[in-house]
């Protein structure tokens, strides 16, 4: 089955499902969460509605560029608007149905889209057969598991930070996949593993220049050892690139043709081969990179801590990057004070050009125009930075916190970093600091 | 330097006072094979991490509303979450499809006739509720 026909077929049988049961067993709107029917009377049907909200806005005081929680928003804090709900406002709905040993989950969440709209966008729509108690497959929409918060990045009252450190989450461009899953748990002690192998494909689009990143095929394997407070967590995944891109596209077309025609003059051939040879580097169709990732988390009484390492390997002109990031906080009583450092290095490309020594004037022109357009698609991708944070968390609820966070980004020498929209006077290697404030809720 | 200790320590009494005062107990329905649970199969049982005994024994978790001091009690004991922690636990299994929170029951006396209909189930009450219709499990120790 094609992935588009399985989310379709997942939806429909939802859909059915919650028209089948909604007349006898509406839940009780105090616990929306709560399935109306018990676990243990296997065969009835149950479903539950219930969602999830972060209303945050960002201040900094960058002026030259935008600070954006991922580069699939078109703007965000800085350059295009001083105060932005943006980066971090979302609103998310779900809608989860269960018959049996079959579940369903549907999850639709709004947030700033690449068109700058908040149009909602479907997160999850899977079906679950559960085999036996510890093992399931999935079919669907569902996330890709890189790293320990990949799961539940969006809701923020789940997580300590108000956003997950950008710098590990810029090297994942889109959080869900349509395909199929597995996870096998295997329970021994006080201790409960979890493996997860997972095969589909994805999508994301990103702003300006209206470039689409996808991905045909991906598989990926993830384990999660947890041992009460504390977790590992290892994965690894590829992907296969196809980068739907026109200003990228048109470059690579012109150095195509550009080195042809240099190739078919006697004396030019060394310079057409290099433009070939750019090319070659830095197109990324039909390419493939891996991610791999370890982290650990800890979470009793008090302390909180969180940490991973994730990289992805040189795909054309996507660089070979890694990122790692600590997050340490305390617990008392309803405050959770904390602090991040978070940091992204992103490879620097040697620095490979057309040589324009020799070639006749509308040539070295030509030649001139293509090397300004590389070295500006790879700088771009120079996404060098260091995060440093401090917050505080306040459970006003259960279901009801407040953040209050200041980020210290310091961008790698001469890059632009994660930001986005950059002005005429912005400096690559600068610093900033961003105010964010953000209230996450659960219902 | 002494009266600020002690201001502190009163302090201190007072935020932990709701959370102290009640004594949860872990109970089954009289019908039940199970006996006694570690602490870890207590804490696994409830956060959904485990939903049978590895001799096969099924067990459905059943909660009580939030606010009841036993539940309170039951996760600061058992658990180590308060309810802000156990609400943020259950949001990241909610919203990523991995799992729903136990079935809660309004009350006491409800919990207390459902666990006699169902051997499978195991909940929690304070101690001064317990009667004939319930057994206590004992808990404790390591798996």
């Amino acid at each position: 089955m094609r992935p588009r026909s399985i989310v379709r077929c997942a939806l429909l049988l939802l859909a059915a499902h919650a028209a089948a049961g909604a007349e006898p067993q509406a839940p009780s709107p105090a616990a929306p969460t709560v399935p109306p029917m018990a676990a243990s009377t296997d065969a009835a049907f149950s479903w539950s509605i219930g969602g999830f909200g972060t209303l945050g806005v960002v201040t900094t005081d960058e002026r030259e560029a935008d600070f954006v929680d991922t580069r699939t928003q078109p703007h965000g804090a800085g350059a295009t608007q001083q105060f932005a709900f943006g980066p971090d406002s979302k609103l998310g709905l779900q809608l989860d149905a269960k018959y049996g040993n079959l579940s369903g989950v549907l999850q639709i969440v709004s947030q700033l889209q690449h068109d700058g709209t908040y149009t909602p966008h479907i997160e999850w729509a899977n079906l679950k057969y559960q085999i036996t108690p510890d093992w399931d497959v999935r079919a669907g929409r569902v996330a890709l598991p890189v790293l320990i918060e990949s799961d539940y990045r969006l809701v923020g009252l789940s997580n300590t930070t108000i956003r997950p450190p950008i710098e590990a989450y810029a090297i994942i461009p889109d959080t869900s996949i349509t395909g199929i899953d597995t996870t096998w748990r295997h329970r021994f002690g006080p201790a409960t593993n979890s493996i997860q192998a997972l095969y589909g494909s994805f999508s994301a689009n990103f702003p300006e220049p209206h470039s689409a990143l996808h991905v045909p095929r991906s598989g990926g394997l993830s384990d999660t050892l947890d041992f009460g407070p504390v977790l590992f967590h290892a994965s690894l995944a590829y992907a296969s690139l196809v980068y739907a891109d026109p200003s990228t596209d048109a470059l690579n077309s012109g150095l195509v043709q550009f080195g042809d025609l240099l190739e078919s003059i006697p004396g030019l051939a060394p310079q057409g081969a290099q433009a070939l040879a750019l090319e070659r580097s830095y197109a990324t169709d039909g390419q493939h990179t891996r991610i791999t990732s370890v982290g650990v988390s800890y979470d009793q009484a008090s302390w909180i801590a969180l940490s991973e390492w994730v990289r992805l390997t040189n795909a054309g002109f996507i660089p070979t990057s890694t990122a790692e990031y600590l997050t340490v906080g305390y617990r008392v009583g309803r405050f959770t004070p904390y602090a991040t450092i978070s940091a992204l290095k992103s490879q620097t490309f040697s620095p490979a050009y057309i040589s324009t020594q020799g070639l006749p004037p509308p040539l070295a022109a030509a030649a001139s125009e293509l090397n300004s357009g590389e070295q500006s698609l790879l700088f771009q991708q120079e996404n060098t930075q260091t995060t440093r944070s401090l917050g505080l968390r306040y459970d006003l609820r259960s279901n009801l916190d407040l953040k209050f966070q200041i980020d210290r980004i310091s961008l790698g020498a001469g890059t632009p970093g994660l930001l986005l929209n950059f002005q005429p006077n912005f400096v690559p290697g600068s610093s900033l600091y961003v105010y964010s404030f953000a209230l996450d809720f659960v219902f | 330097m002494r009266t600020r200790t002690q201001v502190l320590v009163m302090l201190l009494g007072l935020l932990l006072a709701p959370m102290t005062h009640a004594a949860a107990v872990l109970v089954v329905s009289a019908q039940s094979p199970v006996t006694t649970l570690s602490d870890d199969q207590v804490a696994a049982i409830f956060l959904g991490k485990m939903a049978e005994l590895p001799d096969g024994t099924r067990l459905v978790p059943v909660d009580l509303a939030e606010g009841n001091p036993a539940r309170t009690s039951f996760y600061a004991r058992f658990v180590g979450k308060s309810e802000s922690q156990l609400r943020a636990y259950w949001a990241r299994l909610i919203f990523s499809g991995a799992g729903q929170p136990p079935r809660v029951i309004r009350d006491v006396e409800t919990l207390k006739k459902l666990l006699a209909e169902h051997p499978d189930w195991v909940g929690y009450l304070d101690r001064a509720d317990l009667d004939r219709t319930v057994r206590q499990i004992s808990a404790g120790g390591k798996s």
